[in-house]
């Protein structure tokens, strides 16, 4: 296994698409950056503009005051909040993670391992923790590069307690694990990097719309939206700051255990080409 | 060791088709097992339920006195139709990323690469090479680990007459100085003939014929018939002039001579001076080609 994995790093190290992801991710992070600032800025500005109308009819601003005191504020973690729950990690993590595993399928280089009675259980998971490897890759170029472009207006200070930003911290780093193992699966599933890519981008949206048009008959079925994986990354900051986050949580451990399942069966009835 | 490989029975079926069909198969140490058979005949089909690459229908594979599979298939190399590598690495960068995968020894790449003539391939990447290169880098990789049976399938497509010389040497020397067995499926059957001990025949996916070498010999060749007013002097005078076991009278009553023959006049002219009159003289070249077409298409 060992060898393996080794060997599919060096795979992963070789192909340009990791390094042209990487431009891409640290791009994105930095325009992600920039572009929330300036609309915090005009929040800023907004907020001004409102306690002056309120202020000049006689107003009360308790309403105001309450919604504002429940917007986090501009520091680190709130920033890192936007990076993951704006979905761009999902959309730069799918085609590169897809593409590096449906590379070994193009290349039809699985047949000489496979007929050397390398187990294919070992195979995929060996492709499995790569991905990971790769999507968390991705992730620290993407959030360190807006980091960086943020650091000049961004608050360092926060006043969510140590223990629940070392929890936020577990539940993305195993929403990232979730990610990877559902377009590991996909691409096992349709072989190609281009309909797996397609999926994982689609899916999500389709899953939603199903999701809403289901809860038109039953109003309580909207909760399942919580549960789609691209959504979660949106809840989780959300829920940890108000005292949860075990829902994200086990919405992450259970795509990771059904993708790791799904795709390690498929995997291993499948003929090789 | 009794057999490298053996099948019994071996059957895959594709949406109700029986695109293998019912196939046992021995090969025995030290063969080099020419299998041949029509596009479409089930060969590669074969093969790949012998690597483990699709699933096997019904039927049993064995290897080396039935060792454990997993084992025997780390011991058999393989190149299954078009040779599979990363376009992106060089041919050595292949070897040793395929050797770190199954876990054999990396410094045998250059080795390996000597072995099919791809040493001096530098900095190229494998993406690069020319079609006969990359059946090389195919052969290279079968050959990682030393294996002791190997599995070929058509291993010189794309090479020119130089490389399909030096490939059949290569086989050969697998064969007399290293002992290795191997199970070659090809369409040139030219190619075949100079290297095989054993052939297998498959049309419509089951095995018509299982030959060796020395009795396909024996069935192919040129072969004269004559038909004379008196067969069995013929045939009494022809034995003084050939090998006697070369001539065989059919039943009704034609002389066949298996024999390349170089003068025609002088077997005509002892018969006539026999007074014997020669009615019909024909010629047929059965070539091991033509044997090999008719078994497959009568399959």
């Amino acid at each position: 296994m060992g060898g393996l994995i080794r060997a599919d790093l060096k795979k992963l190290f070789k192909s340009k698409s990791l390094y042209v992801c990487m431009v891409i991710a640290a791009i994105l992070g930095v325009s992600m950056s920039l572009l929330y600032n300036y609309f915090w800025q005009e929040r800023g500005q907004n907020i001004a503009l409102w306690y002056a109308l309120m202020d000049q009819y006689n107003m009360k601003t308790d309403v105001l005051d309450e919604a504002l005191r429940q917007i986090p504020s501009q520091n680190l973690l709130s920033y890192i909040n936007i990076f993951f729950s704006d979905g761009a990690l999902w959309l730069i993590g799918s085609p590169c993670i897809c593409a590096y595993c449906a590379a070994e399928f193009n290349s039809g280089t699985y047949k000489n391992t496979v007929s050397r009675g390398v187990s294919k259980t070992k195979l995929f998971f060996s492709k499995v923790i790569v991905s990971v490897i790769e999507m968390f890759m991705l992730s620290f170029v993407y959030v360190l590069a807006g980091t960086l472009a943020a650091v000049s207006h961004v608050d360092f200070e926060t006043d969510l307690e140590a223990g629940r930003i070392v929890f936020l911290g577990v539940i993305y780093f195993l929403l990232i694990i979730a990610s990877a193992s559902v377009f590991v699966m996909l691409t096992i599933l349709f072989r190609r990097s281009g309909f797996a890519v397609a999926a994982a981008i689609a899916a999500p949206m389709l899953i939603a719309s199903l999701i809403q048009i289901a809860s038109m008959a039953n109003p309580e079925l909207s909760e399942l939206t919580g549960y789609v994986l691209m959504n979660t990354y949106v809840t989780v900051f959300t829920s940890v700051n108000d005292g949860g986050g075990l829902k994200e949580l086990f919405t992450a451990i259970g795509y990771t255990a059904v993708s790791l399942l799904t795709g390690g069966i498929v995997f291993r009835k499948s003929e090789i080409r | 060791m009794e057999y490298v490989l053996k099948t019994e029975g071996l059957t895959k079926i594709y949406s109700k088709t029986r695109v293998v069909d019912n196939v046992d198969m021995l090969i025995r140490p030290g063969d080099i097992y020419g299998f041949v058979g029509k596009n479409g005949a089930g060969k590669t089909t074969f093969i790949r339920m012998l690597l483990g690459l699709a699933r096997i229908t019904n039927g049993k594979v064995s290897f080396f006195d039935g060792e454990n599979i997993r084992r025997a298939r780390k011991k058999t190399g393989s190149l299954v139709e078009s040779p599979s590598f990363y376009p992106n690495m060089t041919a050595e960068e292949n070897i040793r990323i395929f050797c770190r995968m199954i876990g054999e020894d990396e410094k045998q790449a250059k080795s390996v690469l000597e072995k099919v003539g791809l040493a001096d391939t530098g900095r190229k990447k494998a993406g690069h090479f020319s079609l006969g290169m990359k059946q090389r880098l195919g052969l290279a990789l079968a050959l990682v680990g030393d294996p002791e049976f190997l599995i070929l399938d058509e291993p010189i497509n794309g090479l020119d007459p130089t490389g399909i010389a030096e490939i059949r040497k290569l086989i050969l020397s697998l064969k007399n100085e290293q002992g290795k067995t191997l199970l070659i499926s090809s369409h040139l059957i030219s190619e075949l003939e100079k290297i095989a001990t054993r052939y297998g025949i498959i049309a419509k996916g089951r095995l018509v014929e299982e030959i060796t070498a020395d009795e396909l010999d024996q069935k192919c060749g040129n072969k004269t018939s004559l038909r004379t007013s008196d067969a069995d002097r013929t045939v009494e005078i022809l034995k003084k002039l050939f090998d006697s076991d070369k001539i065989e009278k059919s039943a009704d009553g034609i002389v066949y001579i298996s024999e390349k023959i170089e003068d025609i006049g002088r077997i005509t002219n002892e018969l006539y001076n026999n007074n014997i009159t020669v009615k019909t003289i024909s010629s047929t070249d059965n070539t091991i080609e033509s044997y090999f077409i008719e078994r497959m298409e009568g399959g």
